[in-house]
């Protein structure tokens, strides 16, 4: 396969993933009492694109599919068929075998053809069981109807492709919607059929003449024909005398009547009064028209790219500030000068850079009204979801991560935390529950919440199976907060019965260490018998972090701000060494460990008594700890260079930095280290 | 009148289902006594079926065969009607159960 092909098919399967995103979306508004006509439009439109497109790179398993599909469509969208809520869950069904069969054909895997041959099925009985039309959906010959000023007479020489047919698309779907806008008549012409024996059923060898007289404009027709154009060769002319003249692939209207139209009885006369041409279709001025837009897709790579050159762009910066720094006056105060515009214009390209990376988190929240949608129906709860901000922005890279523990979250208040309907009138609450996802910015920070107005955690029974494992003391006393938090603890679940959606004690750890590996953090907040929420709070971006630089020995560190609580020098006697925890010092009332960071990195420190250094309080996931080191350097924004791509992971690191007099400096991952003081007390 | 042989066509009449079609009708092809195509199940037909069976229809009917088109089928008649396709003396327009002969 040609590069330009595989790009071709790139963008066909991302636009096609996306209309279906946009399709599940319109399906789970659909209201079986008040059906909404735009929305069973765009969900057409959807089906019709990716049957056009499937058919155009030949993906005939998913033309076929979408064919189906689109035909039950069709049907809704014409008001033969009611939309019922047995339809909109096929219909929802259909888009994930759909979604499926994309991206089986895009990974270049086996299609699961027996849900697909089901799906199909149900569908084609569908349309089977469907009410019977009111009436034929086109006559071939229809009486003329007397003209609108504005209308005209359009001729539309329809020649498909002959591998029309083989992705199933059907050509009567089209006259059928033509003759839905006016009067029209069409004669089909059979002369390039084969004899019987040597026709192939998928070639389309039929070709048509159409009139149509319409007051809608040529946008509307165009519209119509459009996925055709796609597949076929089509040509329309003014009039039959001036076929010569006119270019293909454009429709004109024909302002003059003339006797050579196509000839079937009752094809409608046209205007007496002349016509003022509407304009060429799908010629040079409407491509133009359809090609402006205020987006353009580009791959993620080129973005990184352009991301680390800028990163580059400020390390080279800061060195060339840090060698005026040893230039005398007075030109150095001209230089200086320069540099510190130089400074903001890189700093204004950084950011508008990251800007290019930032997207809204409605691309992680479009998934939640169908999970809810289908989890609420399966245990019989009645569940309406709220979510506001999702305009809200962040990083790609933050975007990507984040989609899975929100989904668990969801799925745990689906399934822990909202009652069943009978369940919540006894306690006095409507039948229906809420979930609410709600996103917004805070300083440096995107907040994430995930709440219910369920039952809320049962912390008496999150105390007792605590107990029960050993992981709290029989005589222990708890905080609320801290019975809550429990649940974070690996394998941990009180549900009394496991299933499928969750209940198994895995994942609520994970969701905290999916987090925090994002430089994040997790709240819990419950309040029992009226629900619970969880707060997550993410960095805005993955690509430069705002740390504090420290020394240790000759090593520089770089220490992320959001982490930091305070920054202490000891005096003497402060710190106890306690059995099996090691250094502590008191802190706020709290008894904190000491990581020595030279011990932890193995480096040789220039100070080992901790009056002479410093110590930092980081804190994570509510844990506090004391790094101690030689020296703090200063606060600065770095560039985050992955130390995955470039080396390999190490533990109490997240990544590296270049600095102004281009030494690298390592950034450290407080989470890990945290963990890391856990580990040492725990050992 | 003596017939040849009798098509009876499924529910859903589609390209899927032509490859198959084809070969049953094609045994019947040069059939003298007439072929019947039983339109009474069709719920659902496509152009690509339509176009085999107007293909079987002409060829007979060029060389003299007929082909009976039988059974109460307006899904069919309304599809031809639709693709604007003449099969059979009166193009489509037949009356539910009405027989048509091509020749």
């Amino acid at each position: 396969m040609t590069l330009e092909m595989d790009q071709f098919h790139a963008g066909f399967f991302e636009e096609a993933f996306e209309s279906l995103d946009a399709m599940e979306n319109a399906l789970l508004q659909l209201d079986p009492g008040t059906p909404n006509a735009d929305a069973i439009n765009l969900i057409f439109r959807v089906a019709h694109s990716i049957k056009g497109g499937s058919g155009m790179f030949s993906f005939t398993e998913v033309a076929s599919f979408t064919h189906t599909l689109e035909t039950l469509l069709d049907e809704l969208r014409a008001g033969r068929m009611a939309v019922t809520r047995p339809i909109i869950d096929l219909l929802l069904k259909s888009t994930d075998v759909l979604r499926g069969m994309l991206q089986a054909t895009q990974r270049k895997t086996p299609v699961d053809q027996q849900t697909v041959a089901d799906i199909q099925f149900d569908l084609e009985m569908m349309l089977v069981k469907r009410a019977p039309a009111a009436g034929p959906v086109v006559a071939a010959e229809v009486a003329p109807a007397p003209l609108h000023p504005k209308e005209a007479t359009w001729t539309i020489d329809f020649c498909p492709n002959a591998r029309l047919l083989a992705p199933g698309a059907d050509p009567s779907r089209v006259f059928a919607e033509l003759a839905e806008m006016g009067t029209m008549a069409l004669v089909a012409h059979a002369d390039k059929l084969p004899a019987f024996a040597d026709l192939d059923p998928e070639v389309c060898y039929l070709t048509w003449t159409i009139t149509l007289t319409t007051d809608l404009p040529a946008e509307a027709i165009q519209n119509v024909l459009d996925w055709a154009e796609a597949e076929c060769q089509l040509r329309s002319e003014e009039s039959v005398q001036r076929r010569p003249e006119v270019a293909p692939a454009t429709i004109v209207t024909k302002d003059q009547p003339t006797d050579a139209a196509p000839a079937a009885p009752g094809a409608p006369q046209p205007s007496a009064t002349p016509q003022a041409p509407v304009g060429e279709v799908g010629g040079p001025a409407a491509k133009a028209s359809s090609a402006e837009s205020n987006s353009i897709r580009v791959a993620t790579e080129k973005l990184d790219e352009l991301m680390n050159t800028v990163g580059e762009i400020v390390i080279a910066q800061s060195m060339l500030m840090q060698l005026v720094d040893g230039t005398k006056p007075p030109r150095v105060d001209r230089i200086r000068a320069g540099l510190i515009q130089l400074e903001r214009n890189v700093r204004e390209l950084q950011e508008s850079v990251m800007r290019v990376r930032m997207l809204p988190i409605r691309f992680a929240f479009s998934r939640f009204p169908r999970l809810v949608h289908d989890l609420s129906a399966r245990l019989n709860k009645q569940i309406e979801l709220k979510m506001t901000g999702e305009q809200t922005e962040l990083d790609k890279k933050v975007l990507e991560k984040i989609g899975d523990p929100l989904v668990h979250l969801v799925r745990n208040s689906i399934d822990h935390g909202i009652e069943l309907p009978e369940t919540r009138m006894a306690a006095g609450k409507a039948a229906v529950g809420t979930l609410f996802l709600n996103a917004y910015q805070r300083g440096g920070s995107i907040v994430i919440e995930v709440g219910d107005d369920g039952a809320g955690l049962n912390l008496e029974r999150i105390l007792s199976k605590a107990r029960a494992k050993g992981l709290v003391g029989q005589n222990d006393t708890l905080s609320d907060e801290a019975i809550a938090n429990l649940i974070f603890h690996p394998g941990f679940s009180t549900a009394e019965v496991t299933t499928e959606l969750s209940g198994r004690g895995v994942g609520m750890d994970v969701v905290r260490r999916n987090i925090e590996e994002l430089g994040g953090s997790i709240e819990l907040r419950t309040e029992t018998g009226k629900g619970s929420s969880v707060v997550i709070s993410l960095p805005l971006t993955l690509a430069i972090v705002d740390g504090l630089s420290v020394a240790v020995g000759g090593e520089v560190y770089i220490v992320p701000l959001v982490a930091i609580i305070a920054s202490l020098q000891f005096k003497r006697g402060r710190a106890r060494r306690l059995a099996g925890v090691g250094e502590v010092f008191l802190f706020r009332d709290d008894y904190i460990p000491i990581i020595r960071l030279h011990e932890a990195f193995n480096v040789e420190p220039r100070c080992r008594d901790l009056e002479l250094g410093s110590v930092m309080v980081v804190e994570c996931d509510g844990r506090k700890v004391g790094l101690f080191v030689d020296e703090l350097l200063g606060q600065q924004q770095v560039v985050v260079k992955s130390m995955e791509t470039n080396y390999h992971r190490i533990e109490g690191v997240s990544g590296a930095t270049i600095l102004g007099d281009g030494s690298v400096a390592l950034i450290l991952d407080i989470p890990s280290l945290v963990r890391y003081a856990a580990e040492r007390v725990a050992a | 009148m003596t017939v040849s042989a009798t098509v009876r066509l499924p529910v859903s009449t589609s390209l899927r289902e032509c490859a198959a079609l084809k070969q049953q009708l094609l045994v019947h092809l040069e059939s003298p006594d007439p072929v019947l195509i039983d339109l009474a199940d069709v719920e659902l037909i496509d152009t690509a079926a339509l176009q085999l069976l107007f293909a079987f229809s002409r060829e007979r009917h060029a060389n003299s065969l007929s082909t009976i088109w039988q059974g109460d089928g307006p899904t069919f008649w309304n599809a031809v009607n639709a693709a604007g396709l003449q099969i059979g003396d009166t193009a489509g327009t037949g009356t539910n159960g009405a027989r048509k002969y091509d020749s």
